[in-house]
């Protein structure tokens, strides 16, 4: 089974290529800083200098060498990804559980919650709470979290209301089989591709998100560096049309992430697809 | 005269339909099996049958009634309080397909409740799953591979096995063989009918058509529309059905029987409709049906003994038939 689903996601060559896209970033950021003689917040060259043998993406307009930073960049917004992802998915998980399994009031409550959440602008949200937090690293990284999870929500809800339908939950029912063996070892291992393939979506999304609010200076704060932040840069007219090396690499970054991830998941949803079990 | 296993009593279920009405899935409905004996259900689609199995399993709340096992009624326990009762009654569903976890290897999916009922455990464990597989013709091996690898009456003699690795003493079998073909359900029928005489096992059978069951069963009750029509040991059911609907019904299914060739056939009209509130149920469709039937309540009637049947013209009906 697991062979097959492997084999039907080789089969997708642009979603191999981007697999090997995504590793590579992936590599770029983990192994880079290591090889670079620069910190990510150390001045060492010139302001706003072009691109040299030193610095091989130039310096932004303090001077600090642009290609460490879009390593650590890269670092912080896949950090903030993947985070933001665990944390819906786990929120989402486990309100989607509950909700599609007891039902009743209890379902009736969540999805109201889930459509006022869902419904609601979350840019305000995440304005709304910078301003009354400190906006940073963590605080980002919660915020998205807990906008994300709606759709979790919802996805694992459906699916857990057609499989109590399912013989073999009843069977489970009628074998005397406990809540937690149900939930546990035969609804939630049904629920977890579709799951996993909602999640890349969300990881996707996050990395959109987080780059925009640091763009708007609500994420994550310089000196760190995030692609977000590093893209602010092209809020000037003049480096946005004379000096392309202070934020093209960064969306450059951003758009291979975003895509790479948006194509592994549209091969894992067929990969992983239900009807093709059998 | 022993108490039955289990005993069904004025048994309801109601379902909401369009514009406020009810639908009387199962109206009260009674009837008893005795230990290790096969009693059949049979009827058309729809007609509660498989209903009953779900109240019986406690799947559906009932409405009213009671569903006795050895005396102690089902229904007024908690699902808690069932629980530790749960092993002795099994089901085993008609689409065995998605009766089983895909994802499970089969050893895993026979073992699971039996570690959760502490039947058995390390390698007694092991060799029941062995041992359970084999009962039900299927070989030790198959154990280790996915529910997808095997065949549709392979997957039937799985939920079988898995059903009987509690110990059940009843066994609710809910059109078992519907779904297979031909010739892999008289294979199951015949493994069906060799675990009851070998585990002195009681049977609930449900099925749609007279064959199947009659084969398996000792006694037989027909239903329609919610409730009993006939009942009685299967060959006099088969052999001398007083009930229009019963004649009907053996007359659509084809037989070899050559004494039942060249009598003269009953069909019925139409479809099922909405059922009429006084009366026969079945008085739209009956072709014996006269003006009486439209508002003299049918209640069963033993017209001989273990004999029952609603129908108030049966003997008449009979009569004519035979002449």
């Amino acid at each position: 089974m697991h062979s097959s689903a492997l084999t039907r996601f080789l089969r997708h060559r642009m979603a191999v290529l981007c697999l090997g896209i995504f590793i590579l970033v992936v590599l770029f950021a983990l192994l880079g800083p290591f090889f670079s003689p620069y910190a990510p917040t150390q001045k060492s060259g010139g302001f706003s200098a072009p691109p040299d043998s030193a610095h091989l993406l130039g310096t932004d307009k303090i001077g600090r060498d642009l290609l460490t930073r879009l390593m650590h960049g890269t670092r912080i917004s896949l950090l903030v990804g993947l985070s933001a992802t665990v944390i819906s998915t786990l929120i989402g998980v486990v309100l989607g559980l509950i909700s599609g399994y007891f039902g009743g009031v209890l379902d009736r409550i969540l999805m109201s919650v889930t459509d006022m959440v869902m419904s609601f602008p979350y840019i305000l949200l995440v304005l709304v709470t910078a301003a009354i937090f400190e906006p940073g690293l963590v605080t980002m990284i919660l915020i998205l979290g807990f906008v994300n999870w709606p759709g979790v929500t919802r996805l694992v809800r459906g699916n857990v209301l057609s499989l109590r339908e399912t013989n073999f939950i009843r069977s489970d029912i009628t074998s005397g089989m406990p809540r937690r063996y149900i939930l546990f070892r035969e609804i939630l291992p049904n629920t977890l591709s579709p799951v996993l393939v909602y999640a890349t979506s969300v990881f996707a999304l996050s990395i959109l998100d987080e780059a925009a609010l640091s763009y708007l200076g609500m994420g994550v704060q310089p000196p760190t560096p995030s692609l977000g932040n590093m893209l602010s840069g092209a809020e000037s007219l003049s480096i946005l049309t004379g000096k392309p090396w202070m934020w093209l690499p960064a969306g450059l970054c951003i758009i291979l992430l975003v895509v790479s991830i948006n194509f592994i998941g549209d091969a894992l949803r067929d990969a992983m697809d239900p009807r093709n079990l059998a | 005269m022993p108490e039955p296993l289990l005993s069904v009593r004025h048994l309801t279920k109601t379902y909401p339909a369009r514009r406020g009405q009810k639908l009387i899935a199962v109206n009260d409905v009674s009837f008893s099996i005795d230990r290790g004996e096969a009693f059949g259900l049979v009827g058309e689609s729809g007609c509660g049958k498989s209903t009953i199995a779900r109240l019986i399993m406690g799947l559906e709340k009932a409405d009213s009634g009671e569903i006795c096992l050895d005396g102690e009624n089902l229904l007024s326990l908690r699902e808690t309080q069932r629980r530790p009762h749960r092993p002795r009654y099994q089901m085993v569903f008609q689409d065995a397909a998605s009766s089983l976890n895909p994802r499970r290897r089969v050893r895993d999916l026979i073992r699971d409740p039996m570690v959760e009922h502490h039947i058995l455990s390390g390698d007694a464990l092991n060799a029941r799953v062995d041992a359970l597989l084999s009962m039900v013709g299927l070989h030790p091996d198959m154990a280790q591979r996915y529910p997808h690898e095997f065949s549709g009456g392979q997957k039937q003699r799985l939920c079988i096995a898995r059903a009987l690795s509690l110990n059940p003493e009843l066994l609710v079998l809910d059109e078992p063989v519907s779904a297979l073909d031909v010739s892999i359900q008289a294979q199951i029928l015949n493994l069906l009918r060799d675990l009851q005489k070998q585990l002195h096992l009681t049977y609930l059978f449900i099925g749609h058509g007279l064959g199947a069951v009659r084969y398996v069963c000792d006694r037989i009750a027909v239903m329609y529309m919610g409730r009993i029509m006939e009942s009685g040991d299967s060959e006099t059911l088969f052999s001398s059905p007083m009930h229009p609907y019963t004649l009907a019904l053996a007359d659509a299914s084809p037989s070899a029987d050559i004494r039942l060739r060249g009598r003269a056939r009953i069909a019925l009209r139409g479809e099922m409709e909405d059922v009429p509130q006084t009366g026969c149920p079945l008085y739209h469709r009956c072709p014996a049906a006269e003006e009486a039937c439209q508002t003299r309540s049918t209640a069963l009637e033993e017209i001989a003994p273990g004999h029952w049947t609603a129908c108030r013209r049966a003997r008449l009906l009979r009569e004519e038939t035979n002449a």
